[in-house]
């Protein structure tokens, strides 16, 4: 099996010079259809910005709703441009972006042309929603006149446009409709504005058809049909096939591609910016002597978590920056893979026969890790119940408006996806996250203290020193084991060009032919 | 008639029963009904409107009695996260389903009944030797190990059929296409269950007089056993169908996940995965329903064909 | 198999007489018996996958060549190899190790699922077949609703409530199996109810568990194991089949149903784990089922109407 070296660069370079000799049969799909076939994990339960899930509705809301600005890659580095719905978008200052929604652009079922007035709403809207914290820095929208308006931040905050305006919280909604409806929808757009519009039957499939309102340039397909495979394993199984033009890929799947590509096909690698950790509830009463967690961090073996489970496809991780960011450290600090030393703060913390479960996704690589960690920490004394659960229930675990799971959490495995700059990671572990996404549930003034800072200060120098030092912070409450850095790599034909955000998500209106 | 009557009151009392162990699992788990039924997911609006729904706050009698009424109007409840009828989201895949039942059951009577009648006719030949190691070869093979090994096999080795999918809507080739495995999958264990029992029977009608009497009389051989004896010797068989079908059901769910598939078992079973316990309650229903309404309908068959069930029960 | 009426005589109790009588024939019986056993293939192949699945089962910690849940990264996903007989998994867990332990998973459901719903099953059946009529319609009732539910799908709605446990497994098998031998049972006790020698016990005053359980349960019994050896297989598959769906034991307990789940998920890599996990499934299906009919064609041969 091919080892990958550990830089991005050099793992696109290893998936190029892979042979083209196919172990299985594989044929390329037809792409005389115009249909583009790609897969989507589930069902799309809440298109709306301010309180989807993510990932797939994301990829909905750019077929079928204006932005502003959208990802463009440059070589390795990712930078963004401002999208065909605007004639211009331009940081005025620190605190103000112009916009000018470009003129023609109608919203479907007769809600007239797209305004500045929307945009106002739309956004404005976000700040009492479930995706507030991608708005804290926004004060308000100035509209200038039909057309044009300014995004006015409350303070200095770089990373807006990329982390905000380019992702889906940045969409644009019709005013006029969402009233109609209410205010809140769940599976039907109030009013399109995109090349494709879109039918879902549940449980089946997401279809996107030419939206015939749409004035706009053609997408190179002219339809995208997504059928709903949960299984990664079934839809690379689809691929091979031939039913497909596009899917995720498993790790391992990863490495026999890499090492024995199909014939006709290419490996895409997006969602570069993930970051995975082993997490223990500082508060639980069987975690809550620091001991006890430090030993954790010591006893588990990450470097066979990346052989094992993940193939050895995905960089070591560190701590919560990834690759390619400001901030992102290159070792750990209080702790190293030691099982004697383990062992040794066990005994000194005084515990024996200690029982834990832990909680993890029910994918083939988590699981996989999860057994790992088991035998690990097996190895130390102590028991671990691994409980695999759906993502439904998964999600909601440590959060406290979701029900009383939060209380009994003890270790879970975690992996969050992030934006193109460090100060969209460390949101999630301020106090006021504690029990919203801080499940580890510790909490420090310094950290809080030096987000704030973080988000203000524009000097790279200082920015780093900032990051890195929250880390540290972050590691020695010892709720953390860092595991890696996980692409999301995208199998698909050799005649289809990709278009994968960093986040993951793919932009079918932005699939080219090769 | 009585039997008719006496046997549809059965159905009725047993459906009736299945409706309430459904209703009382809700119930048997301590904690709120509401909250259980609607998962850690549930927003507090969804609660209240599912607390109104099925009138929480009324005894469970009348809860009971109230859910009763909605199940057999066709009212299953609504889904947690899209808000749909249960019942019109069950509707969507039931179809899949009995397509796959209907294909994996055909290939097997299509197969097994004229195996199990050339093995009667010629008894203790090789052909009867054969047909016997196959019957029990292709029963000692869950289905699910079948569906697995087909995936391995025909999708993933040889790469002649698709793995997937249930295909193209609107497009019956492909859909066609995606059913062979599936189908192959819950099918081929019947082929030996229906061989050796339509074998079984057929011997045992072979020997009664009047067939005996039928071949004395120079009727073709052929004739005698497609014509007469067949017909006699079916009645079991319907039955074993019936009683089987439960059995097809659970086949069914390992197929459709399998193969990805859509239909009622990975709805079942996804819904199981996400707590949506709505979906898990009408899809049990449903399915359970199903069973119950074929067992009856293999008996009834039974009882039109041969006069003398009508006597017993 | 002529037995004879019982001879009424005051001075002996009748159970006394009878039992003389039987004994004889009996024994005469049990030795023509053994020999046909003995000299059908079918029953011989049967008994000897049985026993090599008991003694795989029991024998496993001594037998297994590897800790089925150690770890051995570097060595993951081999082929058969001299050292690894069945090729490792993903995480270089050496699968034939696991498979011997995965059969104690299925012993356990098995000997604990049968013996349960057997006992419970010649309860109800003999209560239904001995008592009321009222008592009679209302546990053919009971157990044509729980035969309504096809067993997975039981299963999967339990499992909704409750989470993935052995015990569930457990649960569902003795469950949905207590029906099968209940009616049995019922059907045995129905035609011993009006047999002479049990009017005769009642008309000198036997109580009714004492006929039930001296004379009507010797006789029952004999079906229910001939079900029972045909129901291990059943019972074997609905736990490899649950633990494939991730229903059933929790990592890292290897199940031959968890091995074909790690194998599917790996099935274009290797397809040795899926061949692997299904051998033994198959190999103690045939078994069980062997044992079961031969052993149903020599002692009751009405009941099979298969061959």
């Amino acid at each position: 099996m091919t080892r990958f070296t550990q830089t991005r660069r050099g793992f696109l370079a290893s998936t190029a010079a892979a042979g083209a000799a196919a172990v299985l049969p594989f044929k390329a799909a037809a792409q005389s259809s115009g249909t583009l076939r790609l897969r989507i994990d589930g069902d799309l339960d809440v298109l709306d910005p301010g309180f989807m899930t993510g990932g797939i509705e994301i990829e909905a809301q750019k077929q079928c709703l204006p932005f502003l600005a959208q990802y463009k890659r440059e070589g390795d580095t990712v930078t963004w441009e401002p999208t065909y719905f605007v004639d211009t978008l331009e940081q005025r200052d620190a605190t103000h972006i112009d916009f000018t929604v470009r003129d023609g652009l109608v919203w479907s079922g007769g809600y007239g042309p797209v305004t500045a007035a929307d945009v106002k709403y739309s956004y404005e809207r976000m700040t009492s929603s479930d995706w507030s914290g991608y708005f804290e820095a926004l004060d308000r929208v100035d509209v200038t006149d039909e057309r044009s308006g300014t995004i006015v931040l409350k303070e200095p905050f770089a990373p807006f446009i990329m982390v905000t305006l380019c992702h889906g919280p940045g969409a644009v909604l019709s005013e006029k409709a969402m009233k109609d409806v209410g205010e809140r929808f769940t599976t039907e757009f109030p009013a399109i504005c995109g090349p494709y519009k879109l039918d879902l039957t549940p449980g089946q499939r997401a279809l996107y058809t030419p939206n015939p309102d749409w004035t706009g340039p053609k997408p190179a397909f002219e339809r995208v049909e997504c059928p709903i495979i949960g299984q990664v394993k079934a839809a690379e199984l689809a691929f091979e096939a031939g039913e497909l033009h596009c899917t995720e890929v498993a790790a391992d799947t990863l490495a026999r591609y890499s090492a024995n590509m199909p014939d006709g096909a290419e490996i895409t690698v997006g969602g570069e910016l993930q970051y995975m950790w082993l997490g223990m509830n500082t508060q639980n009463p069987k975690l809550a002597d620091l001991t006890v967690r430090r030993a954790i961090q010591h006893a588990v073996d990450v470097d066979s978590i990346l052989q094992g489970a993940y193939s050895g496809t995905t960089e070591k991780s560190y701590g919560i920056v990834c690759p390619g960011l400001l901030g992102k450290r290159d070792a750990t600090k209080y702790y190293q893979y030691d099982p004697q030393k383990a062992r040794d703060l066990l005994a000194e913390a005084g515990i024996a026969g200690l029982e834990l479960t832990l909680r993890t996704l029910n994918t083939q690589e988590r699981m996989l890790a999860a057994q790992i960690i088991q035998a690990n920490l097996a190895g130390i004394g102590i028991t671990v119940k691994v409980l695999p659960l759906d993502s439904g229930p998964f999600w909601e675990m440590g959060q406290e408006s979701k029900g009383d799971t939060w209380q009994d959490l003890e270790l879970w495995l975690m992996r969050f996806g992030t934006t193109p700059d460090p100060y969209e990671a460390t949101q999630w572990f301020t106090s006021d996250q504690v029990g919203v996404w801080n499940w580890e549930r510790w909490t420090s003034e310094e950290y809080d203290r030096l987000y704030a800072e973080g988000t203000r200060e524009t000097d790279p120098a200082r920015r780093e020193e900032i990051y890195l030092r929250m880390q540290d912070i972050m590691e020695e409450t010892g709720a953390y084991v860092w595991i890696n850095h996980e692409p999301e790599a995208f199998v698909h034909s050799s005649d289809v060009v990709v278009s994968a955000a960093p986040t993951g998500e793919l932009d079918y209106r932005r699939f080219v032919r090769a | 008639m009585i039997y008719l009557t006496k046997r549809l009151g059965l159905s009725a009392a047993v459906i009736l029963l299945v409706v309430a162990v459904l209703f009382s699992l809700l119930h048997l788990i301590p904690g709120d009904p509401a909250t259980i039924a609607l998962g850690p997911r549930a927003t507090p609006e969804a609660i209240a409107r599912y607390a109104a729904k099925m009138h929480l706050d009324e005894p469970v009698w009348t809860q009971f009695l109230i859910y009763v009424g909605n199940a057999l109007t066709g009212d299953l409840g609504v889904d947690v996260f899209s808000d749909r009828p249960v019942a019109t989201i069950i509707g969507e895949r039931l179809g899949f389903t009995l397509a796959l039942v209907c294909a994996g059951l055909g290939w097997a009577v299509l197969l097994g009944v004229p195996l199990g009648c050339l093995a009667a006719v010629r008894p203790n030949t090789a052909l009867d030797r054969v047909t016997g190691l196959l019957s029990v070869g292709t029963i000692a093979v869950p289905s699910f190990l079948v569906s697995i090994w087909a995936l391995l096999i025909f999708a993933v080795g040889l790469g002649w059929l698709p793995a997937i999918g249930a295909g193209e809507p609107g497009d019956l080739g492909d859909q066609l296409r995606h059913l062979v495995l599936p189908a192959f999958a819950i099918g081929l264990s019947w082929v030996g269950y229906l061989a050796r029992m339509v074998r079984a029977s057929m011997l045992e009608v072979m020997g009664e007089t009047y067939i005996r009497s039928a071949r004395a009389f120079g009727l073709r051989p052929r004739r005698v056993v497609f014509g007469y004896a067949l017909r006699v010797a079916i009645l079991p068989t319907v039955t074993l169908i019936g009683m089987g079908f439960g059995g097809l059901i659970s086949s069914t769910v390992f197929a459709e996940i399998i193969f990805a598939r859509p239909g009622l078992g990975k709805l079942i079973f996804d819904a199981v995965m996400a707590r949506n316990f709505p979906i898990v309650q009408g899809g049990v229903l449903v399915a359970t329903a199903l069973y119950i309404v074929v067992v009856l309908l293999s008996d009834l068959i039974v009882a039109w064909l041969d006069p003398r069930v009508r006597e017993t029960l | 198999m002529e037995t004879g009426l019982p001879p009424v005589d005051a001075s002996r109790l009748p159970e006394d007489a009878l039992e003389d009588t039987m004994r004889e024939s009996a024994a005469r019986e049990r030795r023509e018996k053994l020999r046909m056993f003995l000299t059908s293939w079918q029953g011989m192949t049967g008994l000897v996958l049985v026993l090599v699945f008991f003694a795989s089962a029991i024998f496993a910690p001594w037998l297994a060549p590897y800790d089925p849940n150690a770890l051995n990264i570097p060595a993951r996903l081999s082929s058969p190899t001299a050292e690894h007989w069945a090729g490792t998994d993903q995480l270089g867990r050496d699968t034939f190790s696991r498979i011997l332990y995965g059969g104690r998973v299925a012993l356990k459901i098995a000997a604990i699922g049968v013996s349960v719903s057997l006992v419970v099953g010649l309860i109800l059946g003999m209560m239904a077949g001995f008592g009321p009529r009222w008592l009679d319609n209302l546990l053919l009732l009971l157990f044509d609703t729980v035969r309504a539910f096809p067993t997975i799908i039981l299963a999967l709605a339990t499992v909704a409530l409750t989470g993935p446990s052995l015990e569930l497994v457990l649960a569902i098998v003795i469950i949905t199996s207590i029906p099968q031998y209940a009616r049995v049972a019922r059907t045995a006790t129905l035609s011993l109810k009006s047999a002479d020698f049990i009017i005769a016990e009642r008309s000198l005053g036997a109580s009714t568990p004492r006929i039930l359980f001296q004379h009507v349960m010797p006789n029952v019994v004999g079906p229910l194991l001939i079900l029972a050896a045909m129901e291990v297989p059943v019972v074997v598959t609905v736990e490899a089949g649950l633990s494939f769906l991730g229903l059933g034991v929790l990592p890292p307990t290897a199940s031959w149903g968890t091995i074909l789940n790690e194998g599917y998920l790996v099935i274009r890599d290797t397809p040795w784990m899926v061949i692997a996990g299904g051998v033994p499934l198959i190999l103690t299906t045939l078994g069980f089922t062997f044992l079961g009919e031969a052993l149903r064609d020599i002692f009751d041969p009405r009941m099979g109407k298969g061959r």
